[in-house]
């Protein structure tokens, strides 16, 4: 590709961009637009949940500069993509501070060549939720939600209206971008999809376990599940790149969905369960010193 | 081995004609620090042996020793031999022979003269097959080889499968090579011994091993090149030793993309000053090709049999970012090796240098580089 001067005209990054567009603007007309329009929120509730992605992105474009950051998915990237997966419930000035403290120490990570350790989303995301859980906030319910004026259905849930992350409730477009990166050669198509199959498969073994078929229409689709899936877990910086290896970190957190799921709750668990594979795959990778996943040895063929 | 197919620049487009270049003003021959001490006469004729298998491409005057730069970008000592233009060509003592009263031994003795390697079992051969095919994109050398010499390829085949009875006798190309499938075809009537198998256009194709597995051949063949081909018929019927070949010389950068026929130890500068009036200096020149090849300096590049082709392109805007470890070089790897063992760790891993890794590459990282070494790249 390069040495041919082949062009990428869609990269995976751009991709990503689009669909992590159109799920801000779905969000803004969730979390944002909708609370105020049915007089449930003021005007700077409006405006925050506006100023955040814009807000992020601007302060990743900052630390790339200072850096000098050429990397492929840079702080830019990383930032936006961490502004849609935090609760709705967080204090502004709190978020500012922690992405900064977030982005420095990404840079210096990278800076040292160190950023091959854990996925980083995953890893922020869950000490953001210890940090609100302390605090007792960590909420996903918009003013709307809290209300308890409504409760959303099954088909709601489809397109889009449920109680999610700030940026990721439409699961009608994180499907769309499953099927978007599906088609890209850079996108660990495996990841998502036998992580979703496995957590399918629990869902419905606790569901018949326990008798309770509404279970499953109620966690099969949730959205931060599957954005999870589809965004942060599949990660190209993050995540294994050997077949056994995916298949391997996959397993794991299809598995560990369920019971982090349970023990937390369905927004969180899953970053748990990313995390937990990370660091299971950087364990046996360490025990065995690659040898216990490394590929066939093949023969050289060519030349007789 | 899984193979892909290429996505080339097909704005690329070769020239259809062959043009000659066989009077350059000087040769430059490598030499061994042994050989120096041996040449003795200062002036020499054309096809005269210089030294072990080496023999001069013109007439004319040995004027020194200069440094040159070879194929794979390692520097060697070069005699040089100032062209007379006189083609004075040595008395050969050879006899010809018609082609069609040659025997195996004949064909067994150049076949290893012309260090082919080729073990033929007389009474097991099955299996003939001469590839036609370019495995690297934009060099067109076994193509053009095979269009100019469409009937001396089939004869000299011919007289392959007349010694070798038992054997059956096929060429095989890629199929869209249009040219060269209607040139056979015109040709193939009065060779009903002969077929024609037409191959899917994927890169490494052309490789010996790859190809048999296409074609389910396992032992008992003889795999030669079109281009082998046609030097095994210099050498027998004409008796002359090689001293020309074909060479592309191709690229985005230059608008006349074409094959030359030229004379082994011509400088490339002195080809490209004729023909094509660039800048080198401000584009990448590759020898051999942008898969397999290297990327070199070019002023004191000389042909030699090993160089097939220089691919001239625009430099790349583009920089090498970090590794985002998408795994691809890994999966594309035909031999199953890990590139990014030697990236990362600088470990030494199984290499074919067939390029894929650089090819997939999203980021641009050049990976070649930390498979091969700095020598190469």
């Amino acid at each position: 590709m390069s040495r041919l001067h082949k062009k990428i005209s869609f990269s995976l990054k751009q991709k990503y961009y689009l669909m992590m567009l159109l799920l801000i603007l779905y969000g803004y007309y969730k979390n944002g637009f909708l609370p105020f329009y049915k007089n449930y929120s003021s005007l700077s509730d409006m405006i925050i949940v506006f100023i955040i992605p814009i807000l992020s992105y601007g302060i990743g474009w900052i630390f790339d500069k200072l850096y000098n950051n050429q990397e492929y998915f840079n702080s830019r990237f990383f930032s936006l993509l961490f502004s849609m997966i935090i609760p709705i419930s967080i204090n502004i000035l709190f978020y500012i501070i922690f992405l900064n403290g977030l982005l420095l120490f990404y840079n210096y990570l990278l800076v040292h060549k160190k950023n091959s350790c854990f996925n980083f989303i995953a890893g922020a995301k869950t000490i953001i939720i210890f940090i609100l859980s302390v605090f007792k906030n960590c909420n996903y319910e918009n003013f709307l939600e809290k209300s308890g004026y409504f409760k959303y259905t099954f088909i709601n849930n489809i397109m889009g209206h449920n109680i999610s992350s700030l940026f990721t409730s439409s699961i009608l477009l994180i499907l769309i971008a499953l099927i978007l990166f599906e088609s890209d050669e850079y996108y660990k198509k495996e990841i998502p999809l036998y992580s979703y199959g496995i957590y399918l498969i629990t869902v419905l073994i606790y569901a018949f376990l326990h008798k309770n078929m509404t279970f499953i229409l109620l966690n099969t689709l949730q959205s931060n599940i599957l954005f999870a899936l589809v965004f942060v877990a599949p990660f190209s910086n993050y995540s294994p790149y050997r077949r056994k290896e995916k298949f391997i970190y996959s397993v794991i957190i299809g598995i560990s969905i369920l019971p982090f799921s349970l023990v937390s709750n369905f927004h969180n668990g899953i970053y748990f369960s990313i995390l937990l594979a990370n660091l299971i795959l950087l364990l046996l990778n360490f025990c065995f010193e690659n040898k216990f996943l490394k590929i066939n040895n093949i023969k050289v063929q060519g030349n007789k | 081995m899984k193979l892909i197919h290429l996505d080339k620049n097909y704005e690329i487009k070769l020239k259809s004609k062959i043009t000659a270049f066989l009077n350059p003003d000087y040769i430059y021959i490598p030499i061994k620090k042994e050989e120096i001490s041996l040449l003795k006469k200062k002036k020499i004729k054309k096809g005269e042996l210089l030294f072990s298998n080496v023999y001069s491409p013109v007439s004319g005057n040995i004027i020194g020793i200069q440094e040159c730069t070879l194929w794979n970008n390692t520097i060697s000592k070069c005699l040089v031999i100032e062209n007379d233009f006189k083609e004075l060509i040595s008395n050969r003592k050879a006899v010809r022979k018609k082609i069609n009263n040659l025997s195996k031994e004949d064909i067994k003795k150049d076949l290893i003269d012309i260090h082919f390697n080729k073990i033929i079992k007389d009474n097991h051969l099955k299996y003939i097959i001469i590839c036609g095919i370019d495995d690297e994109p934009y060099i067109a050398n076994e193509i053009f080889t095979q269009k100019e010499n469409t009937k001396i390829i089939l004869e000299t085949i011919d007289m392959l499968s007349n010694i070798y009875q038992n054997a059956q006798v096929m060429i095989v190309i890629k199929n869209l090579d249009g040219e060269n499938i209607a040139a056979y075809n015109n040709f193939l009537g009065t060779y009903p011994n002969i077929k024609l198998r037409l191959v899917e256009d994927l890169y490494l194709i052309g490789e010996e091993q790859n190809l048999l597995t296409r074609l389910h051949i396992k032992d008992n063949y003889l795999f030669l090149k079109a281009s082998e081909l046609f030097t095994l018929y210099t050498n027998l019927k004409k008796r002359k030793p090689i001293t020309e070949k074909y060479l592309t010389i191709t690229g985005d950068a230059i608008e006349n993309p074409q094959v030359f026929n030229v004379k082994i130890g011509t400088k490339i500068i002195d080809i490209l000053k004729n023909f094509y009036n660039i800048p080198i200096n401000e584009f990448d020149i590759y020898s051999n090709g942008l898969m397999k090849g290297a990327q070199l300096d070019i002023e004191n590049l000389i042909v030699s049999k090993e160089l097939d082709g220089i691919v001239i392109m625009k430099k790349k805007k583009v920089k090498a970012q970090n590794c985002i470890k998408c795994g691809k070089c890994v999966e594309i790897c035909p031999i199953g090796s890990n590139p990014l063992l030697a990236y990362e760790k600088s470990k030494k891993v199984k290499c074919i240098h067939c390029g894929l890794c650089t090819y997939i590459c999203p980021v641009y990282i050049n990976l070649r580089k930390y498979l091969i070494g700095d020598n190469y790249e």
